[in-house]
């Protein structure tokens, strides 16, 4: 396992590419899950809101 | 009827069922996990052997592992914005809804990965080249790729009918991609600091080591998963989104 590039001069620049990169990529992978998550929640309270004032 | 015939009619049942927000958002369900598991199987390995088996490099040092997310990512750009001036397309051509939805979800997939591209490619640039930034033509036109993707989500948001929206955006996204051949060419048209293209597509021909080829082919393919699962997520919640008022959801709720 080649690991000495971790103490090397440019190693900060590879972590910050590399963490950079991945925050991006999990927002993006994140943001659409909870919306979704938000929106169904907000109908099933709808639907609920519904049956009541039918009722 | 002919076995051919049959089988042509079940291809076209099965393309005109995409036409239906509820079986697209059942049927993208039960893909989407399957896309992550392909990603993460094409992921790990590939950063596992690009950040701790790949040699470093005779020039440039241990610097180039950023080559792994900084070519993936610079190849998803420009092929998600294809992709999305195809959607549009098609949505513009044939008015199929899905394929708008798509278009539209396509680009801030796109953006985001143009933004890594440009990120890394700075962070790339400074070890090698002493600056951060040059206005020079690989990264002037990729940034100009970003402004595009920027554009197209600006001129989405302004329009307050959906499909409407959807048809003006397709449309900033084909002329958008007269700047693709732009950016592949610039290193061949112009005398740029960026260095010319390394990895050809027969692979016999590239001028780079199997030991850091192999990471960064798996980490190229990795990235299609990622957007194929992500597309999928982000069509699925604008659907939904545009038809919490229908009745296809609350079935959808009352089915669970």
């Amino acid at each position: 396992m080649n690991i000495e590039w971790i103490h090397g001069p440019h190693s900060h620049y590879i972590m910050i590419a590399y963490g950079i990169s991945a925050l991006i990529v999990l927002y993006c992978a994140l943001q659409p899950v909870l919306r979704r998550r938000a929106l169904l929640r907000h109908i099933r309270v709808q639907q609920r809101a519904e049956k009541i004032s039918r009722q | 009827m002919s076995e051919a015939t049959t089988s042509w009619q079940r291809i076209k049942v099965w393309f005109h069922r995409w036409g239906s927000p509820a079986w697209f958002y059942a049927a993208s369900g039960h893909m989407i996990p399957w896309l992550w598991a392909g990603f993460a199987l094409l992921a790990l390995p590939g950063l596992y052997l690009g950040l701790f088996v790949a040699p470093p490099d005779y020039l440039q040092g241990d610097s180039y592992r950023i080559i792994f997310i900084h070519v993936p990512s610079a190849w998803m750009s420009m092929m998600i914005f294809a992709l999305m001036a195809i959607f549009g397309l098609i949505g513009m051509v044939w008015r199929i809804r899905l394929a708008e939805t798509m278009a539209i979800c396509s680009a801030p997939i796109g953006a985001a990965f143009t933004l890594i591209t440009l990120i890394t490619g700075s962070l790339w640039g400074k070890p090698t080249w002493g600056t951060y930034w040059q206005w020079d033509a690989r990264m002037t036109s990729e940034l100009v790729l970003l402004f595009l993707y920027v554009g197209v989500l600006a001129l989405y948001e302004s329009i307050e009918e959906p499909r409407k929206a959807a048809r003006a955006a397709s449309l900033l996204a084909l002329i958008g991609l007269v700047n693709l051949p732009i950016i592949h060419y610039s290193v061949q048209w112009w005398n740029t600091l960026h260095q010319g293209n390394t990895i050809r597509l027969n692979l016999a021909e590239s001028s780079m080591d199997t030991s850091m080829l192999v990471p960064l082919l798996l980490l190229v393919v990795a990235t299609k998963f990622y957007y194929a699962a992500v597309l999928l997520a982000r069509s699925r919640s604008m659907l939904l989104h545009q038809d919490q008022h229908k009745n296809w959801p609350r079935e959808l709720l009352v089915a669970d």
